[in-house]
């Protein structure tokens, strides 16, 4: 990427690139490491018209598509409904699932629908590893969401891992275990944020974890990681993607009551921008003060007299932030060894509860 | 004499930003920017197909500028090539 589309980028474009949009956060499993802290659905929910209204101001700001997850968002009974009407305004959908509800009926309605993506969560290549972190007979659910996708002729669909220290060295397995479904492998990060900030010390890949993952990424260009890993970039040439933090630049999150966040990984009061329910998204996109202020040129960071700042810009905002670092501090999982010096203990934070306090 | 029309992949979703447009591809699920600020006027003239030589024209761009544009298009599969009708196309 070259110079003036970088700042381009780091200045914020008319809409978001990626909007995650958590549809709920009820959820049947209790996976170790989720991001959300999901379980129970959240007081206030937004409504299917206003969940239906919503898609509308995707479309009309040019959103081209819409990360759905959760929480399960196949909980949601107007979950159907909600594709349905997003794929008829042109607002393509790649949602997360645990597997669950993906039977062979759901299935072949997806299969029929355009502009549809379907990521189905996997944390092991067997039951064993997998279960492990997100609970007994997940596994078998989820092969057999993929086994109902491949028989109703569903195209392409992903197999997401969170990159864990259980993991990491059976990426070969994870990848021939996608192949046989006809699906591709998608590996993200583990953020110690919602109950990843209590596994976070178990679960973390350590420094040759992290090592060995770059260069099995870097050999495998069409394994996705939805930008997750730039902030190893200094180990190699940088993977594909933008290789930058985009909370509020290119990416945003709205949560299931409407609350808008800079980045999926922060749903914490201090990254809320505003509610869609007082403020159109579109307006806070274009003017929140919080989003203006991740728009704006980052003054001098402790990282910026590393050699390795260019590649790696500091890292993931959201890591830092739930292990006690400030914005200017290494990445907690910085590769040139200078996290320990600023990283303290994980916080916890329960997005959930935060959010209702807010209200 | 080359007579080409150039069509809108109807797969494809343009939005304005400051450096050009942002496109996706919904076939391909492929994200990408094109840097140039002529690819929205193109992609509305092509949006019912439209004769190069017409676009090159209504668009007021220099003939090399014009052609790497489109040809980045047409290697992104943004615009679909046809001959028009009645036409012929040089070897």
């Amino acid at each position: 990427m070259n110079d003036s589309l970088a700042a381009a980028l780091r200045a914020g474009l008319t809409a978001p690139i990626c909007l995650t949009w958590e549809l709920t956060y009820g959820c049947n499993l209790s996976c170790r490491h989720c991001l959300s802290d999901s379980g129970s659905r959240a007081p206030g929910e937004l409504n299917t018209n206003e969940a239906l209204e919503l898609i509308d101001t995707f479309a009309e700001m040019g959103i081209f598509y819409v990360n759905i997850g959760g929480g399960e968002p196949m909980m949601r009974r107007d979950f159907f409904s909600l594709l349905e009407h997003a794929v008829s305004r042109r607002v393509g959908v790649k949602f997360s699932t645990n597997g669950t509800f993906l039977d062979a009926t759901a299935a072949r309605r997806l299969a029929g629908m355009d502009y549809v993506d379907v990521q189905v969560s996997i944390d092991g290549p067997d039951r064993a590893t997998s279960d492990a972190l997100r609970g007994r007979g997940s596994f078998a659910k989820a092969v057999a969401a993929l086994e109902n996708l491949a028989t109703a002729g569903f195209a392409d669909p992903k197999i997401s891992v969170v990159a864990t220290r259980h993991n990491v060295s059976r990426l070969d397995e994870l990848e021939e275990m996608a192949r046989g479904f006809g699906a591709s492998l998608r590996v993200t990060r583990l953020r110690p944020s919602g109950r990843g900030a209590q596994s976070y010390a178990n679960l973390r890949p350590t420094p040759e974890d992290n090592r060995h993952l770059f260069r099995w990424l870097s050999e495998r260009p069409h394994v996705l990681t939805g930008d997750s890993f730039f902030h190893l970039s200094p180990l190699g040439d940088p993977l594909p993607g933008l290789n930058m933090c985009g909370a509020g630049r290119v990416v945003c999150l709205v949560d299931p009551v409407g609350d808008v966040y800079a980045c999926p990984f922060t749903i914490h009061p201090d990254f809320k921008a505003g509610n869609i329910r007082e403020t159109g998204l579109a307006e806070i996109w274009r003017s929140s003060g919080l989003f203006t202020s991740l728009r704006s040129e980052p003054g001098p960071t402790g990282c910026s007299s590393c050699s390795a700042y260019a590649s790696c810009q500091g890292g993931c905002m959201a890591a830092k932030f739930h292990t006690g670092s400030g914005p200017a501090d290494p990445d907690p999982e910085c590769v040139m060894g200078r996290a320990g010096a600023t990283a303290s203990t994980v916080v916890s934070i329960r997005p959930r509860r935060a959010a209702a306090a807010t209200r | 004499m080359r007579r080409e029309r150039l069509l809108l992949n109807p797969r494809i979703s343009l939005r304005e930003e400051s450096f050009g447009a942002l496109c996706y591809n919904f076939s391909t699920r492929e994200l990408f920017l094109v840097k140039s600020r002529l690819v929205l006027k193109l992609a509305e003239l092509a949006r019912c197909g439209v004769d190069r030589s017409v676009a090159e024209a209504t668009l007021g761009a220099s003939p090399e500028g014009f052609d790497r544009l489109v040809e980045a298009l047409l290697a992104r599969k943004v615009l679909l090539l046809e001959e028009a009708p009645g036409g012929h196309r040089d070897e």
